[in-house]
């Protein structure tokens, strides 16, 4: 069912069946993309969960400006970026480092099955700032187009384009320093 | 199944997105499900609560300074003591009254005092009777 049929379905009154159709098109993306943020698994559940109840609330002021593709990915990653800085906020009471609680989580996660180079990759990625993280794993992990990413995060093409850059830079330059041999 | 980069290197336990997906689907009915009616007194509760620690706190307070007044009066008292004690009167209720109290009237010389001092001093009847003429 394409977007439009869902919206079709919802306006007619038949809200519940076209939120089925949501989850049944988006759930396991949006959990990827969550994932990808947050890294753990736990977290990325308790989030989904979080999402589709403020999709289901805020469903009747769609108003179909956007594309409910973009407008699924804007509010899964505004929820995860904002986990994050609460997060943040509570490591740093703790006098502890979010990225170091992040990278603590990919090396611990049992839901890890990449090799030593995609760990060292995933714990770069964590490293990285929040906003210019979300850029770069939607545009690596689940490979959006930039126009899409645009349309989700509020910000022009060009900058998107110098946010990828400037992560993928950071996280070569991580790499490089870990396994220089194989650079 | 959706693939992309993230389920290569990240896993989920096993028929994990089955099973949230009939989790979500039931995110409409939990949402319409009313809220848990609040009794009126459970609304009020915290007010009560804050009420009754203002008033605990009124009374402890008021309890502890009224008792420290006390002690003060007490020690006023008890200064007024030391003093009566180095002041040389012979009278102590000069300082203890606390009554208005009149020097002249406790002090004043009648005629009878006179007479009777003359008396007891053997003075004779004539120069006394002179004196009270004059």
């Amino acid at each position: 069912m394409t977007d439009k049929e869902i919206l079709e379905l919802y306006r007619s009154g038949r809200q519940q069946e076209a939120f089925n159709h949501i989850v049944k098109e988006y759930s396991e993306r949006l959990y990827w993309h969550v994932r990808s943020l947050v890294c753990s698994h736990e977290d990325a559940d308790d989030l989904v969960q979080e999402i589709f109840i403020k999709v289901w609330t805020s469903l009747p002021s769609f108003r179909g400006d956007a594309k409910l593709y973009t407008w699924l990915y804007r509010i899964a990653t505004n929820e995860s970026l904002n986990f994050l800085n609460k997060q943040k906020v509570r490591a740093a009471l703790t006098f502890e480092s979010l990225s170091e609680n992040l990278v603590k989580k990919v090396e611990d996660d049992p839901y890890f099955n990449g090799d030593e180079a995609q760990k060292l990759l995933s714990v770069a990625i964590q490293n990285l700032p929040q906003k210019q993280k979300a850029v770069f794993c939607m545009r690596y992990y689940q490979e959006l187009s930039y126009e899409d990413i645009s349309e989700i995060t509020g910000s022009s093409v060009g900058a998107l384009k110098a946010s990828y850059h400037f992560a993928y830079e950071k996280i070569k330059k991580e790499l490089q320093e870990k396994m220089p041999s194989d650079f | 199944m959706v693939m992309n980069r993230n389920s290569r290197i990240f896993s989920v336990p096993e028929g994990y997105f089955e099973q949230l997906q009939s989790r979500l689907e039931g995110i409409p009915v939990q949402q319409s499900e009313p809220a848990d009616v609040v009794s009126l007194w459970d609304k009020l509760k915290p007010y009560a609560a804050l009420a009754a620690v203002f008033a605990i706190a009124f009374c402890v307070g008021s309890f502890i300074f009224g008792r420290s007044s006390v002690a003060v009066q007490d020690e006023l008292s008890f200064q007024d003591i030391c003093v009566a004690d180095l002041v040389p009167v012979t009278n102590p209720y000069f300082i203890y009254d606390d009554a208005p109290f009149s020097y002249e009237e406790q002090n004043s010389v009648t005629e009878d005092d006179v007479v009777e001092y003359l008396i007891s001093s053997g003075a004779t009847v004539d120069y006394i009777a002179y004196l009270l003429n004059e």
